[in-house]
């Protein structure tokens, strides 16, 4: 099993119980996903779709953008294969996670491989990958820390869904529940800025998605990561 | 194809995108170049995410109230190195912005 890995910045030490690190590293990002979810579980109740359907979306896809993008075109009449392909676009941004995070499981087995890929989700992989930047941690405290980031996560997230599903309409909009998800989001871009090619990234992805918001199916998000990737990789070569 | 039946394919197709590369990497070294790039997913990722969510609507074009959420949260969150002020002080803001008639 590999103890270390050489990675940009490995400051501080790892804490005794990686698990509760986990879980209480991701907590900022559970704040502002929780009245997110809530916001998803109480849009998709207004749908008129089947509220078990979305219930059980909330914790088989444990992605909220695809799941209310699916339940809107469902709403709006679309063939289900339409709704279908329209999330799985949104969610394709998580095979591009997948190879982010293999590099810092060379060693696991597939049966851990295939558990970690259930919970993989914007929240839980930019909290883990950035903990392996910064700390030094064996593959075991890295497998550990993972789980407890999304262990917090996924509980959050369902119970979230769960209660917006119950409230429905009943929710004020002043509130902003949409809001604070992409200010969570907004927090992490902030911390994530630490060197100029990922500035570079950044500034790309974010041309690019916007410039692209007309593109079907939240489609733009995928092109705008992968060409903010490329765009940035030539920052660093140059 | 019933709500459920397409929930559940979607439910299917996403953890099969999820293991794709967890699954089909396994035991192989990826060469230095493409470690290079991944690290860059995060920051990519992100900027698309927040740059999709606060870029121009079809159907109600530009939400200031949440642009200027947003700037507030990241100027903060640079300034004191803490995700939490993201909800300090891009909330506050959000609703101010509202209270002032910012759509």
């Amino acid at each position: 099993m590999q103890t270390t890995r050489a990675a940009p910045r490995q400051t501080g030490s790892m804490s005794p119980h990686p698990f509760a690190a986990g879980a209480r590293a991701i907590t900022p990002l559970v704040i502002g996903a929780a009245p997110y979810g809530i916001a998803i579980g109480a849009a998709s109740s207004g749908l008129g779709i089947d509220r078990v359907a979305t219930w059980v979306g909330s914790w088989s896809m444990v992605a909220g953008t695809a799941q209310l993008t699916a339940m809107q075109l469902l709403h709006e009449g679309a063939a289900p294969v339409v709704a279908l392909v329209a999330a799985l676009v949104v969610n394709a941004r998580f095979a591009v996670y997948s190879a982010g995070l293999a590099q810092w499981f060379p060693a696991a087995s597939h049966r851990q491989r295939l558990l970690m890929a259930f919970p993989l989700v914007d929240q839980v992989f930019m909290t883990s990958i950035s903990a392996f930047q910064r700390q030094p941690m064996d593959q075991r405290q890295r497998r550990s820390f993972y789980f407890g980031a999304a262990s917090h996560f996924f509980v959050v997230w369902v119970a979230a869904e769960t209660i917006g599903l119950i409230m429905g309409d009943r929710l004020p909009e002043w509130l902003g529940l949409h809001t604070a998800a992409i200010l969570a989001l907004v927090g992490l871009l902030a911390t994530s800025l630490t060197s100029r090619p990922a500035r570079t990234a950044a500034l790309a992805s974010a041309i690019v998605a916007v410039s692209g918001g007309q593109l079907p199916a939240h489609s733009a998000i995928l092109a705008a990561t992968i060409t903010g990737i490329a765009i940035g990789a030539v920052r660093r070569a140059s | 194809m019933n709500p459920f039946t397409v929930i559940i394919a979607a439910a299917a197709g996403t953890f099969a995108l999820r293991a794709s590369m967890l699954v089909g990497l396994a035991g192989r070294q990826l060469p230095a170049s493409i470690q290079t790039r991944l690290a860059l997913v995060g920051p990519a990722a992100l900027a698309a995410l927040c740059a999709a969510s606060l870029g121009p609507d079809p159907s109600r074009g530009i939400a200031w109230a949440e642009v200027l959420a947003a700037a507030a949260a990241f100027i903060a969150v640079r300034r004191a190195r803490s995700i939490s002020h993201a909800f300090i002080v891009g909330l506050p803001v959000l609703w101010f912005a509202h209270a002032v008639g910012l759509s």
